[in-house]
């Protein structure tokens, strides 16, 4: 479904994506781990055609990002879903126009079906009767979660998620990633989650992927954790286990 | 020196890609402007905010530039016994030159910063990359709509600019010049009587609409362009307005120049 083959990405003399190679399969949930600064939120970026590679190519479904033009390109994120580490919600529009806005500008659908679409991926994320706040009005994990509701309005058939649970309490982190699990079964999706949060590739992911140094070190199933093969995965999950 | 030399290339390069950027920015804009009727309710909404924002700063110096002009050219005048015409010089000042400069000085500097404070705001925070990849042009959507609304804006504020000038210029004429309120609008009116060209609409009044066009757009275009190249943070954001304001006083006075010399020159 997505590929990246020797992917390489630098800021100035900094490289910070070295020939990554990633392999996603359809209707999977995957989890890219990693420090900070290592270059996931780059990866993500890469995957929806926001960065273009330095060296290496991006494959969606068989077709060479590159070899798109932007036309293609634009059809193709209509497929995508994204949620934002700051869940980058349009400041001036309410929860109800934010959700709505891709519905708004791509599709044909009558005000009323529109209205039923928002409403009912307002039910999935737990976040009925603040239709009318504005993002300046809700909290840090109801953002997200109005982001997500956003990410999934259009039906996508990939879902990108970037640091879905960053900053959020352990309560609403768990929200979130219960949510991404459903959100994924319901839709029928692939979902590829960047985090530094082992709580959420063990509790959400069906694969976890380790980035070090612009490549994939190794990749695991959440039980397959603890008996990584390289030491630098084991130390980084032990870790966090520990913290 | 090697240094200095490569700083100052840097930045020269820097500058013209910045020019670059808001020269093409402005013309996709303009490549969208067929959605504008679609987006109408926005537009009237961003020129209702624009112009009552600065509705009281624009009408307080407009009046007070009038009376000064008035006072000015007034006591000059006088001492050659052509009092009288101050009406006519007021007149045409406004409307030809003073009237869109001081609407576009008002509006660079209010809405031309806050333009490229919000546009900066939500760059950096992501919100234009999350428009990019719902696949909603950020130029059709953020950049065409309050670009046309300040283009719409401009040569409104003028007329109200021009009208209080004129009013401003009255009151002065009147209390400290002599000059009979009957004589003062009468040599107004002869003012915009002198050249009547393009369905007969006075020349000093359709050219300084025209010039107020022109500096809506350019306002418009160096604002958003400059919160659109906006990265870096708040100090990044700081930076974009800082130079919207600088580059639009800047072209606003050399696109004026040229104006009034393909107007009249």
């Amino acid at each position: 479904m997505i590929r990246l083959e020797g992917v390489t990405k630098s800021f100035g003399d900094r490289t910070i994506l070295d020939g990554l190679d990633l392999h996603i399969e359809r209707g999977e949930v995957f989890a890219l781990m990693g420090r900070s600064g290592t270059g996931k939120s780059i990866t993500l970026k890469h995957m929806v055609g926001l960065m273009k590679p330095d060296a290496g190519s991006v494959w969606i479904d068989g077709v060479n990002l590159a070899t798109m033009d932007k036309r293609a390109l634009k059809n193709l994120r209509r497929r995508f879903g994204y949620l934002f580490q700051s869940a980058a919600l349009i400041n001036w529009l309410d929860i109800e126009a934010n959700v709505a806005l891709p519905l708004r500008e791509h599709t044909r659908m009558k005000p009323a079906d529109i209205e039923e679409r928002v409403r009912e991926r307002l039910r999935w994320v737990r976040l009925v009767g603040d239709e009318h706040k504005l993002p300046s009005e809700i909290s840090g994990g109801m953002k997200k979660r109005v982001g997500l509701a956003r990410a999934i309005a259009m039906d996508p058939d990939i879902v990108l998620y970037d640091e879905p649970t960053s900053g959020l309490d352990p309560v609403t982190g768990r929200v979130i990633r219960n949510l991404i699990r459903e959100v994924n079964e319901r839709l029928g999706a692939t979902s590829v989650m960047v985090t530094h949060d082992v709580l959420d590739a063990i509790e959400a992911a069906d694969r976890i992927g380790f980035l070090f140094d612009g490549k994939v070190e190794e990749i695991c199933t959440p039980d397959g954790l603890r008996d990584a093969k390289s030491e630098r995965v084991r130390n980084f999950v032990q870790g966090h286990i520990a913290e | 020196m090697t240094r200095w030399l490569d700083s100052l290339g840097r930045g020269i390069v820097g500058y013209c890609a910045a020019a670059g950027d808001t020269i093409l920015l402005a013309l996709r804009a303009l490549g969208h402007i067929d959605g504008a009727l679609r987006k109408f309710p926005e537009i009237l909404g961003h020129m209702y905010a624009y112009g009552i924002r600065t509705l009281p700063v624009t009408a307080v110096v407009g009046l007070f530039f009038g009376a000064i002009l008035a006072l000015q050219t007034g006591l000059a005048l006088d001492l050659y016994g052509q009092v009288e015409v101050v009406g006519i010089v007021v007149t045409a000042g406004m409307c030809r030159e003073m009237g869109p400069f001081i609407a576009a000085l008002v509006l660079s500097s209010t809405v031309g910063s806050g333009m490229a404070a919000e546009i900066g705001t939500m760059k950096v925070s992501e919100e234009v990359d999350a428009l990019e990849i719902m696949a909603i042009d950020p130029v059709r959507f953020l950049v065409m709509p309050r670009l046309v609304a300040l283009m719409l804006v401009c040569p409104i504020l003028t007329i109200l600019v021009d009208f209080l000038g004129v009013v401003g210029g009255l009151v002065v004429a009147v209390t400290q010049l002599g000059v009979s309120q009957h004589v003062y609008l009468e040599q107004a009116i002869e003012a915009l009587r002198y050249e009547r060209t393009f369905w007969e609409w006075p020349k000093d009044v359709y050219t300084g609409l025209a010039k107020a066009v022109v500096f809506g757009f350019t306002i418009g275009a160096v604002g958003l362009a400059a919160g659109m190249r906006a990265s870096g943070g708040a100090l990044g954001v700081g930076r974009a307005v800082r130079n919207a304001v600088v580059n639009c006083l800047l072209l606003i006075i050399i696109f004026s120049y040229y104006l009034t010399w393909a107007f009249y020159g």
